[in-house]
């Protein structure tokens, strides 16, 4: 809300995104909220195993250290792209955009992976509530990476388009909270579910 | 972490870091969480110092992440992203402790093993 | 081969359950029926007679201007409220007739269905929707805000909102609504008790409205912290908007768990999951662990805002400015950090130690402190004020009443161990109506009493207003004390069909009586609006200053209804009630010479948007897809939506500038108006 520029056709002029990202970030507070009750489900679900396996016999640490590997890896070279917004060069950006989201890809893939070999050996979501909780709070972060992945792309095309305006920078900076966030999600899920589940 | 002045994007408002501080961030990120994989894998202490250890490590690597990637800052300009963080914060903690307290006694109470369920 | 195709839909007795049913619920069924078919042609004959389907779309549906939108939810709220009052007609005279011998003229079935429609449609439809209608309208004008933070946002909201009540009515027609109560307990709520597409209603229903109200809450939150107007400092907002911040706090901060709670049932029910099933491991108690932890939050994000109306009414109309301003923003925030300590108390039953009951009886205590606070701020600003004694006022006085006896049963009840003997009983019943009528709803009536002139540039009309609220009063009184009174003998909530030697039926039927006295009170609401829409014109209904209260906020400073832009120049605050010293002053904002010769600037607004609207069809599509297991529907929902988002994502010309001449134009017949009116 400012009536104070009066500058007819430059409307990315008046643009201040500084409102949306205030905005995003506060989404991402109740997105914090959201993750933290899976968490708080998982913790008190994840001893219900009915007999079922535990996640000492599922879990495989090195395969799940390179999933994380990967995805601290995306998190850093998105902040390279970030870092290049000032450049003028608009393909630096999308370049570090393209590298990150193949990662994040890769990691979802491996993800992906993970599950059908729990799901084809028979231990699926539907064995005990502990891989009920399991499946969903792992599977809820998946989601989100890949809708991350889905604006990834939308953003690269929208960054070719218009190139690096206020409003672009604006969509950098929030899918730069949004997947930055993911990664300290995924440090808890790496942390709770995989290594104190294999204590 | 030099607590120099943070600067604010004149067009998002948003602070972001140097190449050093994002390059600070990752390898400290690294480190942490391979100490982690490190501690559990070789079973360094008992049982309980490692739950402790790698809660620990987890939380020291959320506190990294939110200042080098996330450049959370204690400046005024961003004083209500900092409030709403620890206002997350707070609720995170009555959410999860307060569940599992709730639950626990539940269990305790009842006389249900939670390994038996 | 047709399930692939339609799912669920291929199986007659889940589409047409009442087809099996006896003559009599048939009957029901059926007058049910025509009155939803009359109402349905007479709507889209109305529009197409008149020709209004193009306004209808151009004025309302792809708006963003939070003005329209507040009075978009007003009218969905009230539809639903009706809806909400006859379910509750029904369970009132079921339960005074079935008695003995007499099981009444419901089939259980029928009678489950209406309570847990009558809950949630109540909460979710009337209760969240009024709440935001109040944000709309008030908050970006007291603040001095061009629109909210977010506009189209604001209008996915509302079109989400919308979704879900599509979705939850959609069950009269098609398929049954749920009977699991309105929080839907599992194992209760689980596939295995709950085979019929009924509580699938329920879980997308309440879960996509939740997520409207969750953008709401953001939207509301960050409006209030950067849109503010130049000077309006945090401790000179008014106390409406205050209690809208804290109240949006509430709403982010507990709605991601109503999220979880639900997506964890529909993955029972959908997936085979385990979390809240009687075997593999799961325990329903977490469910009911985390619907608290939102549930009692909720409680308090909606009764917040109406704490924020009383305040705003009661200096209004005491002439005075509100007593303890200060303590009024504190009393609001310890509720708001409070209200996140005390869930457990709605299951003190469970079987938690003594130690987990009594922290939360403890803080359950605790909470009224800040509350009686407030009541008696309330009561020292109307102390030697010169009070002008209108319908608002009056919802103001009754609520204190009510609230006042609704909070100390609730402190009886937050002792565990007359908990033990209260729970599930009627004295509940009757104590959560005390505060929810009492202090929610009374509040949210004298809102929209003090806002309509804003909205619609006229005013309701007072004395069919101050009759509406006697009957409501009353009625309300005589409807729940026998309830206190029958907990007390021992009569459970949600009771079918009672022995005759219990001795309730008296007192049911006093109750029944109270709820006929209501619906007087809804009668003379009804009437008060078409009195009040046919008289608009005339001396006493018409507002032409903007200012028919003589109010002490912003929002007073513009015309009614404001134009679309709201200020044609940003106003500038330097203390609380700003607007009202102006006029002591004789400095009313708008007719202050000094503004009015500097020169009218481009105004910068958002673009209206069908998007908003398009989106949530796509969702409704996914919704009901899911509902009745089309799955290929389901997918196609998604794809849709996401494709929708992505669309809008992609769009950059979503904003214009209001030319200076225009708002010229624009303020200078309010000014010729007022000019009018002053004489």
């Amino acid at each position: 809300m400012s009536a104070t520029p009066m500058v007819n056709d430059h409307h990315t002029h008046h643009f201040d995104g500084s409102k949306n990202v205030f905005g995003f970030w506060i989404y991402i507070m109740t997105d914090c909220i959201l993750f933290a009750t899976l968490f708080a489900v998982y913790a008190v679900l994840h001893s219900h195993t009915y007999g079922g396996p535990h996640g000492k016999d599922l879990f495989s640490l090195p395969f799940v250290l390179t999933e994380t590997m990967i995805l601290l890896t995306s998190s850093f070279t998105y902040g390279l792209a970030m870092l290049a917004r000032n450049t003028g060069n608009k393909n630096i950006i999308i370049g570090w955009l393209w590298f990150t989201f193949f990662l994040g890809l890769s990691f979802i893939s491996m993800e992906i992976y993970e599950f059908h070999a729990m799901y084809v050996e028979g231990n699926t979501w539907a064995t005990s509530a502990f891989l009920s909780s399991f499946f969903t709070l792992v599977s809820t972060h998946g989601l989100h990476v890949s809708m991350g992945l889905i604006w990834m792309l939308t953003l690269i095309y929208q960054i070719n388009k218009h190139g690096i305006t206020p409003v672009t920078k604006t969509k950098l900076t929030c899918l730069g909270l949004f997947w930055h966030f993911l990664d300290i999600v995924w440090i808890f899920v790496f942390s709770v579910v995989y290594l104190m589940g294999a204590i | 972490m030099a607590k120099h002045e943070p600067e604010f994007d004149v067009d998002t408002g948003a602070t972001y870091g140097t190449h050093k501080s994002y390059a600070t961030g990752f390898i400290l990120s690294i480190i942490l969480t391979l100490t982690s994989f490190y501690l559990v894998s070789t079973g360094a202490f008992s049982t309980l110092h490692l739950y402790i250890a790698v809660g620990v490590l987890a939380l020291i690597q959320l506190f990294v992440q939110l200042v080098f990637f996330l450049h959370l800052s204690t400046h005024s300009k961003a004083s209500w992203n900092l409030l709403s963080f620890l206002f997350a914060l707070l609720m995170v903690l009555i959410f999860v402790l307060g569940t599992l307290w709730i639950m626990y006694n539940l269990y305790v109470n009842m006389g249900m093993n939670a390994m038996s369920m | 081969m047709l399930e692939t195709f339609i799912g669920k839909l291929s199986n007659p007795h889940e589409v047409f359950p009442y087809l099996y049913e006896p003559v009599s619920q048939q009957l029901i069924i059926l007058s049910m029926f025509t009155f939803i078919v009359i109402g349905g042609i007479a709507l889209v004959g109305g529009l197409t007679y008149f020709k209004k389907w193009g306004y209808l779309w151009r004025e309302w549906i792809i708006t963003v201007d939070h003005k329209r939108i507040a009075v978009m939810y007003f009218v969905v709220a009230f539809i639903m409220l009706f809806r909400g009052f006859v379910d509750a007609a029904m369970m009132r005279t079921q339960q005074a007739l079935a008695s003995g011998d007499s099981t009444g003229y419901l089939i259980p079935q029928h009678f489950d269905q209406i309570f847990t429609a009558h809950g949630v449609i109540m909460i979710f439809f009337v209760a969240m929707p009024l709440m935001f209608a109040l944000f709309n309208i008030a908050v970006p004008l007291q603040i001095g805000a061009r629109d909210v933070a977010f506009p189209f946002l604001n209008s996915l909201s509302f079109w989400l909102f919308a979704v879900g009540v599509i979705l939850a009515n959609m069950s009269l027609l098609i398929g049954d609504f749920a009977h699991a109560g309105w929080l839907a307990y599992p194992p209760f709520s689980e596939l295995a008790y709950s085979p019929t597409v009924g509580t699938d209603y329920y879980i997308w229903a309440v879960q996509i409205s939740g997520l409207g109200s969750l953008l709401s809450g953001i939207n509301f939150f960050v409006t209030i912290l950067k849109m503010r107007c130049p000077g309006m400092t945090m401790m000179k907002m008014p106390i409406f908007t205050w209690t809208v911040f804290f109240s949006s706090i509430l709403i982010m901060a507990a709605f991601p768990v109503l999220t979880v709670d639900l997506a964890l049932l529909a993955l029972d029910r959908y997936m085979d999951m385990h979390f809240f099933t009687t075997s593999y491991g799961g325990d329903q108690m977490m469910y009911v662990n985390l619907i608290w932890m939102w549930g009692h939050p909720e409680v308090y994000i909606l009764v917040l805002p109406a704490f924020g109306i009383y305040s705003e009414i009661v200096a209004t109309f005491s002439k005075k400015p509100l007593f303890g301003y200060t303590t009024m923003v504190w009393a609001s925030g310890v509720i708001t950090i409070l209200s996140f300590l005390v869930w457990l108390h709605h299951f003190f039953t469970m079987g938690a130690g003594a130690d987990v009951n009594a922290f939360f009886g403890i803080m359950t205590m605790i909470i009224s402190i800040p509350t009686g606070v407030k009541l008696f701020n309330w009561i020292f600003t109307m102390y030697r004020g010169r009070i002008t004694f209108t319908s608002p006022m009056y919802w103001m006085m009754g609520f204190f009443a009510t609230f006042t006896i609704g909070g100390m049963t609730g402190v009886m009840l937050s002792v565990p161990g007359i908990d033990f003997q209260a729970h599930n009983s009627t004295f509940l019943v009757a104590h959560f109506h005390n505060v929810i009528i009492g202090g929610v709803v009374f509040g949210y009536f004298a809102g929209f009493t003090y806002w309509f002139p804003k909205m619609f540039g006229f005013r309701l009309n007072e004395r069919l207003g101050k009759c509406a609220f006697w009957c409501w009063i009353v009625g309300f009184f005589v409807a729940f004390m026998p309830l206190y009174i029958l907990g007390g003998m021992g009569m459970t909530r949600r009771l079918y069909h009672y022995d005759a030697s219990t001795g309730f039926q008296p007192f049911l039927i006093v109750a029944a009586i109270g709820a006929a006295i209501i619906a007087l009170g809804v009668f003379f609401q009804v009437l008060q609006l078409i009195v009040s829409i046919k008289n608009r014109d005339k001396e006493g209904y018409r507002d032409l200053t903007g200012d028919p209260w003589n109010g002490r906020t912003l929002e007073w400073a513009t015309s009614s209804p404001p134009a679309f832009y709201n200020f044609a120049h940003d106003p500038e605050v330097n203390c609380i009630d700003a607007f009202w010293y102006d006029k002591q002053k004789g400095l009313d904002v708008d007719s202050k010479p000094k503004i009015r010769t500097e020169p009218y600037h481009d105004i910068h607004m958002p673009k209206d948007t069908a998007m908003g609207f398009i989106i949530s069809v796509f969702v409704l599509i996914l919704g009901f897809a899911m509902v009745w297991h089309i799955w290929w529907l389901a997918i196609v929902g998604v794809i849709c939506t996401i494709a929708a988002v992505i669309s809008r994502a992609c769009n950059y010309d979503i904003d214009y500038y209001v030319k200076a001449s225009t708002v010229e134009a624009i303020e200078t017949q309010h000014q010729q108006e007022m000019a009018g009116a002053k004489i």
